[in-house]
């Protein structure tokens, strides 16, 4: 009893002490919390379809807290999965959770045996086309005087330590027999299509 | 009270330096810090602020402008409330929760008392003996007499090592450690050295290794001594001053800030019997007029304020970051580093204050000091000849003043210029 009485004094005692300890509690359970598996809120989740072979950037993810996501919280991919590929055969769909099996540090860069993987280099100033560009789409490649030429956006790649603007450009996939035409024709331009 | 005492200096005294550094600072840099959490966490943001860097130049100048607005209004918004917050700084509370808190500065006013207690024996070992001497002064005398008692011996046999040298070099090693010597530990050791002074001849020299022995010991005993008394004097001093600087009169605020605001007025009472909380107003106007002394006053105004904004606007900043990201299952590593360094840089900014509060109050002493008599003179009455004559002057102002009795009062014409 006096032992308690004493314990108690010590404590009220150090009023500044006892808010820093129930302080330091509080920290230590919310953290905790945060940490917990079943914590799902705490993943991050496809904010819309992404690509085999696509370059997570910002606003490819969001997690998955339906309050946070819906005031444009956490849409920014943290460092690990910014720049990653997405190597899941089928296309991961808005709202499902990203996993670590599905993310790659590299591009597939494996291409059909009739078509050729050929980096193209775009002008400068072309953040906003490389911010549309994905892995899958339809382009044409076009010069005066020639016949356009067909090709399909395989990967954006970035060099190391750049994600986007003037350090990354997009890795095409062309037909065999055309990819001599291109690699001759330096004045070639890339133009968005969604003709085959 | 003191607080809106504060505020009216505020208001006498406000500069565009003032609010640029006290307040835009501040507001600046905790809009800043918000961005970058939004700049984290947001694409859309990031998309925005990619936007605004990208746009021409009038565009984005027309941006700039309208967050320049934004900051300065909220700037100006956190001005206005400043002294609110300083108030909260300085302990007004409920007093149920004053009370709960107040036993941490109670502790450390008992501390205090405790330790002048203590240099208050150191002291009075030092005092003056029976015999109408200083004890250092006869502690120094027994070792000359013993030492002269010691030529009469033929040889010097003393060592370091005896029980006399390795106690001196003990209390050394307390020297060394910046402690005190009580003087029970220096009258055991001038004992021991009074007694191997006299078995040996000190201007003989000793046995090999130790040939200076018993003149170090002495020597060193002395300016032990020396330190001793110098210690507990001046540690007395320290400890007294720490009391007026951080204590005000009781009871006692519930912060450490509280105190430090109270100590001005213990002072100008203490002092002078004057009401500083009530003449503070007054007491500006002549303090301003110094060309020296009122840029010093504004400047530590200024630097108090800065430091109180920095403290509330950080303490603030993780109030709404730490739980939002803690209920939103935000990055456990930005929770923990927003909910740890977030208080300890509040609370830092929070001591720096109270430091600067303690400088600001100084400066308020020294405007009590220096410019009472102009106060006087500016109310129209007599300049006081004597210190007891001077407090009772200033309980029958403040009577008058303060309490509403009817007291008399000569006046004295003013100066022609």
């Amino acid at each position: 009893m006096k032992a308690a009485l004493k314990c108690r004094d010590y404590v009220l005692d150090r009023p500044f002490g006892l808010v820093v300890g129930l302080y330091i509690v509080i920290l230590v359970l919310g953290a905790g919390c945060m940490l917990c598996p079943y914590c799902k809120s705490g993943h991050y989740e496809a904010a819309r379809e992404l690509k085999y072979n696509h370059r997570i950037v910002s606003g490819d993810v969001r997690r998955q807290n339906k309050f946070a996501a819906s005031l444009g919280f956490y849409t920014v991919p943290p460092p690990s999965l910014a720049g990653k590929y997405v190597t899941a055969k089928s296309s991961i769909l808005a709202g499902r959770e990203l996993l670590a099996a599905d993310l790659g540090e590299n591009a597939d860069m494996k291409v059909p045996v009739d078509k050729r993987a050929l980096p193209f280099a775009l002008p400068a100033n072309s953040a906003a086309l490389l911010a549309l560009l994905d892995a899958g789409m339809d382009v044409v490649l076009v010069a005066e005087g020639k016949e356009p030429v067909p090709a399909t956006v395989h990967a954006i790649v970035c060099e190391s330590g750049k994600s986007g603007g003037g350090g990354c450009y997009p890795i095409l996939h062309i037909d065999k027999n055309q990819s001599q035409d291109v690699l001759k024709n330096s004045n070639l331009r890339l133009m968005l299509s969604s003709q085959p | 009270m003191f607080t809106s005492l504060l505020t009216n200096l505020q208001n006498l005294i406000t500069s565009p330096g003032r609010f640029f550094v006290g307040s835009f600072l501040p507001v600046t840099a905790f809009w800043f810090c918000n961005a970058v959490m939004f700049y984290l966490f947001s694409a859309s943001f990031q998309g925005y602020a990619s936007w605004i860097s990208e746009q021409s130049g009038g565009l984005s100048a027309v941006v700039i402008a309208a967050i320049f607005i934004g900051i300065t209004f909220s700037a100006y918004a956190e001005s206005a409330s400043l002294p609110t917050i300083q108030s909260m700084m300085e302990g007004k509370w409920p007093s149920w929760i004053a009370s709960f808190f107040v036993r941490a500065e109670m502790r450390r006013y008992e501390r205090l008392e405790r330790l002048k207690k203590e240099n208050g024996d150191l002291i009075v070992r030092f005092g003056t003996t029976a015999a109408g001497k200083p004890q250092a002064e006869v502690w120094k005398d027994s070792l000359l007499t013993a030492r002269t008692a010691g030529y009469q011996q033929p040889a010097n046999s003393y060592r370091r090592t005896m029980p006399s040298g390795v106690e001196v070099d003990r209390l050394a090693r307390l020297r060394r450690r910046a402690q005190p010597i009580a003087g029970e530990v220096l009258d055991q050791a001038v004992t021991l050295v009074v007694l191997d002074l006299r078995d040996n001849n000190a201007n003989q020299p000793g046995p090999a290794n130790h040939v200076r022995d018993l003149d170090d010991v002495q020597t060193l005993l002395v300016m032990l001594i020396e330190y001793a008394e110098e210690y507990a004097a001046n540690q007395y001093r320290l400890l007294v001053t720490r009391g007026q600087f951080d204590f005000g009169a009781l009871p006692l605020a519930p912060t450490r800030m509280g105190n430090v605001a109270r100590t001005v007025q213990n002072y100008a009472v203490q002092r002078y019997d004057f009401n500083f909380e009530l003449f503070w107003s007054r007491l500006q106007l002549p303090a301003q007029r110094d060309k020296e002394f009122a840029p010093v006053l504004l400047g530590a105004k200024t630097q108090l304020d800065f430091l109180v904004s920095c403290s509330a606007l950080t303490f603030l900043w993780t109030l709404m970051w730490g739980p939002w990201l803690m209920l939103t299952s935000g990055p456990v590593e930005f929770f923990v580093g927003v909910a740890v360094l977030g208080p300890v840089a509040a609370y830092v900014w929070y001591r720096i204050a109270v430091a600067q509060y303690r400088t600001l109050n100084d400066l308020l002493r020294s405007s009590i000091d220096l410019f009472r008599f102009d106060l006087l003179a500016a109310l129209g009455y007599p300049k006081p000849g004597a210190v007891l004559e001077e407090r009772e002057l200033w309980g029958t102002i403040d009577a008058l003043h303060a309490l509403h009795e009817i007291r008399d009062l000569r006046y004295v014409p003013p100066k022609s210029s």
